[in-house]
């Protein structure tokens, strides 16, 4: 049996529910209307976001307002100084609800670092999957104190005197927190838009670029709906190439706050917390061909964060099309194989944070690169790489000795990145995986029964890796056959709906 | 608690050359094998394969290259152009740099001199990246999200001398660096209103004379059947390039407009899409938009306004974040975020053409505006 399917029978049983019903009425923070004594204000006193400036303002004590999502727009655009005018709405349509559209909203929309601020989502139907409920969406706001995404639920009051807002949902956190797998960290809510990139599957492109499956896929019932019509009307109407810009103005932040922890005094589970998404998955992105044209993100097959660390080596004078380009060109379809279609990739904020650390200086390119040529044709979801992080950091964790040179975290990264990369060999002596005279060990498939010896065989120069990689390319790009590719997107598939909850509908594949 | 920024006086900015003597002589591998830095420099590379490669992304991908009123085609440079020798990345009648202040080394520090990275000179280019201090990058990741630096891209030709109105006061500035040609003009040769030019002329010339390869029009399965691969092909015999957007893209629409009867004179027609510099009607260059429309950008990039509409100046924001994470090669990240949504259009004057393909071979695949390539 795969270890992924062992791993996968003991996760937490996470769900990315959308209204979190058990969240709700358990009310044990007293976030339900008129509990007790509760004062919603007092929970957000400590909130630096326009939302909660917002609410401090026109909220009651049990955090109600009058009005719909229309009213915090404007209330909430006054706040951050950004009008209707510079209002933009994004849809995506939901492969998890029947394809039901979620608008995202945003203000200061022209200017992408500003609109990453702030964004409110829909989150349901009229009650006859007919329309978008006006009344019922989630927002999230960047607190500039705290350095991270502060969330918020408006929903109708249970005494229908307006909508009542919840600070901080739990139900927002089983999708955008962290993977399921054991032992992955808990990190701050980060922003998912899975088909981050061109073509964008189920994202509406338009006006700037035709759709891919938005089209084929919006029920005309709630195209014509008055609410989503409202939303969508070609003056607020938003391509998706926009909403990437400001995702990944997101993703930023959320990277860059978390990577100020390197500056924090040295604890070696920060250290380790930090390390975990260079060898296990936090998320995944998902590309597909740009419709019908061949033309496909290289992430498809190789890391894109290699790219990344070999500009980090050199910047120019490269004279390989993986490396310069970040895009391929597949051959002629035979066989019958659609275009390549919701490929998962290696998630961006997963690569954001090995690139962070490696332009901050707190790992080395060549080192990093040592990891990513282990098992290099598995770009996630890589057992092996995982399985080297797993084996040791828990005992890192409990006995790892610091000493007083370690003054912050980022003086133990490189030590116990060291030790991760690590693994025994059948006489049972520990053997590191970062060749000693440079290079690395390439190796297109592993398992974690891989004898070290075997692994040892791989090993070449960062420049023949390059090179390696290159030939790859060529292979794969040249091929007139896609199964093999197919195959990879099955497998991968299968482990993204496992692992999470915030995966799309991953079309034609079927997992036991 | 986070650790305090140092001040380091004797750390300063250190540029590491793009210039690739140096590179060369220490790696010996660079360059003995692989691609060149343009399609055409790669052993491999052939007119027809890349004019398939073309075609499949201009008539098959979601990026609309033909359109009633306007020719366009992204900033970013096909895949197949990069730094490999030289950074030939500017191809496509627009070129792009990074700018920006040199960061302080502490909070509420001055920022340094103004630069640019990897801009084109008249030969070679400004350094591609730019060594950061520690406490520089403490700097730019305490200001994440501040605009510290811009990408910029201009599609001002390189021959053109018109003079910035804007200037008549005060020129506007790009991150402290004042608006001139020196700068903001395009350098790299073909880059300038008399190839594009020249290009119409010598298409609509071809067209007009039949002197060029032809498929067999009832036969499908002949590549020479699509007006955009015959185009393709006929773009290297023009003086042009088959591997780019910009020049098959013109091409085509030339080349039609003289299979489809809209043409009588190539010289005409070349007036009419690129009137040449120095006359009434000349331009500072193609302006640029989105693909939404014309006068439409990606977030986060605006319009520097240069007093004349031109639309030929565009800046996108770079964020502490983005210094910090790509300082090795910023004009990369300019390409890899906002080029392909940057995007050079060439106004059609609909009115002016009126098409009588008569007797041509191509007659029966003439529309009304034959201009607009769809196979």
């Amino acid at each position: 049996m795969d270890r992924y399917a062992i791993i996968l029978s003991t996760l937490l049983a996470f769900s990315c529910s959308e209204t979190s019903e058990e969240a709700i009425q358990t009310c044990t923070s007293g976030k339900c209307d008129g509990v007790g004594d509760y004062n919603f204000k007092s929970e957000l006193v400590d909130n630096d976001d326009p939302v909660a400036k917002y609410l401090l303002k026109n909220a009651n004590e049990n955090g109600t307002i009058s009005g719909d999502y229309s009213t915090f727009l404007d209330g909430i655009g006054q706040e951050m100084g950004c009008g209707k005018e510079t209002e933009k709405t994004f849809t995506i349509l939901m492969s998890n609800k029947d394809h039901f559209p979620r608008n995202i909203v945003t203000r200061c929309s022209d200017d992408a670092i500003r609109a990453s601020e702030f964004t409110l989502s829909t989150q349901s139907d009229n009650g006859e999957l007919t329309d978008i409920n006006p009344s019922d969406f989630k927002m999230i706001a960047w607190d500039k104190n705290q350095r991270r995404y502060n969330l918020y639920e408006a929903k109708k009051s249970s005494s229908g005197d307006g909508l009542s807002v919840e600070v901080q949902p739990d139900s927002c956190l089983s999708c955008h927190t962290q993977s399921t797998r054991k032992g992955a960290p808990l990190i701050e809510w980060t922003p998912i838009m899975n088909e981050l990139t061109n073509p964008w599957t189920l994202w509406n492109a338009e006006p700037d670029f035709r759709s891919h499956r938005f089209d084929e896929l919006l029920n005309p019932n709630v195209a014509s709906g008055s609410v989503y019509k409202t939303m969508t009307h070609q003056e607020l109407l938003g391509s998706a190439s926009d909403f990437e810009l400001i995702t990944r103005r997101a993703i930023d932040r959320v990277v860059s706050a978390r990577l100020r922890d390197r500056r924090d005094d040295a604890e070696v589970g920060k250290a380790l917390d930090l390390l975990y998404p260079l060898f296990c998955d936090e998320s995944a992105n998902y590309s597909s061909e740009n419709h019908e044209s061949g033309e496909v993100s290289t992430a498809v097959i190789i890391d894109d964060a290699l790219r990344y660390l070999y500009l980090q080596i050199r910047p120019d004078n490269w004279p390989h099309s993986w490396l310069n380009d970040g895009r391929m060109r597949l051959r002629s379809v035979q066989n019958n194989l659609p275009p390549v279609n919701v490929m998962p990739v290696r998630g961006e904020s997963t690569l954001q944070v090995e690139v962070g650390l490696v332009s901050r200086g707190s790992l080395s390119a060549e080192a990093v690169i040592a990891l990513r040529a282990l098992d290099y044709k598995r770009p996630i979801f890589s057992e092996f790489r995982c399985s080297l992080y797993e084996a040791r950091a828990s005992d890192l964790r409990k006995n790892f000795l610091l000493e007083s040179q370690h003054e912050t975290v980022s003086d133990l990264l490189p030590i116990l990145f060291g030790e991760l990369m690590q693994m025994e060999d059948s006489a049972g002596v520990t053997r590191s995986l970062i060749p000693q005279n440079g290079g690395v060990y390439a190796n297109s498939e592993l398992d974690v029964s891989s004898p070290v010896e075997s692994i040892y065989a791989g090993q070449k120069s960062i420049e023949d890796f390059a090179l390696e990689l290159e030939q790859y390319f060529d292979e794969v790009s040249a091929s007139s056959d896609r199964r093999a590719l197919e195959s990879e997107r099955v497998r991968r598939g299968c482990l993204a709906r496992q692992l999470f909850p915030s995966a799309p509908q991953i079309p034609e594949i079927s997992c036991l | 608690m986070k650790k305090p920024i140092f001040i380091v006086l004797t750390l300063v900015l250190v540029f590491s050359c793009s210039s690739q003597t140096d590179d060369q002589t220490q790696n010996p591998n660079i360059n003995n094998l692989g691609k060149g830095d343009t399609p055409n420099n790669d052993p491999n590379f052939s007119i027809e394969e890349t004019c398939f490669d073309r075609k499949a992304e201009i008539l098959k991908g979601n990026r609309e290259l033909f359109l009633s009123d306007n020719l366009r085609w992204s900033c970013s440079d096909v895949a197949g152009v990069n730094t490999n020798n030289e950074d030939s990345r500017g191809q496509e009648y627009c070129e792009y740099f990074a700018a920006l202040r040199i960061p302080p080394s502490e909070e509420g520090g001055l920022f340094g001199e103004s630069i640019t990275l990897g801009r084109n000179l008249e030969t070679g280019s400004t350094p591609l990246s730019l060594t950061l201090t520690e406490d520089q990058k403490f700097y730019l990741e305490d200001h994440d999200s501040d605009v510290l630096g811009s990408c910029v891209f201009t599609s001002w030709h390189n021959d053109s001398n018109l003079e910035i109105p804007a200037c008549e006061s005060e020129c506007p500035q790009v991150q402290g660096l004042p608006i001139d040609a020196d700068k903001f003009r395009m350098k790299l040769p073909f880059n300038g209103n008399e190839a594009a030019n020249y290009l119409v002329e010598d298409c609509v010339n071809a067209g007009l004379s039949g002197d060029y390869e032809k498929g067999k029009l009832t036969d499908e399965l002949d590549p020479y059947h699509s007006d955009y691969f015959r185009a393709c092909v006929l773009t290297d015999r023009a003086g042009g390039l088959s591997w780019r957007k910009s020049d098959t893209a013109v091409c085509a629409l030339s080349m039609r407009l003289s299979e489809c009867g809209c043409v009588d004179d190539a010289v005409d027609a070349a007036e009419l899409l690129v009137p040449i510099v120095d006359t009434q009607n000349s331009f500072r260059g193609f302006p640029l938009g989105g693909w939404k429309s014309i006068n439409s950008l990606p977030s986060g990039c605006s319009y520097v306004e240069l007093g004349d509409n031109s639309g030929t100046v565009v800046v996108c924001d770079l964020s502490g974040n983005d210094i910090l994470s790509n300082s090795n090669d910023l004009k990369g990240l300019c390409r890899s975020r906002y080029a392909d949504n940057i995007v050079v259009h060439i106004p059609i004057p609909t009115q002016a053409f009126t098409c009588a393909p008569g007797d041509n071979q191509y007659a029966s695949t003439c529309t009304d505006e034959p201009w607009i390539v769809t196979q």
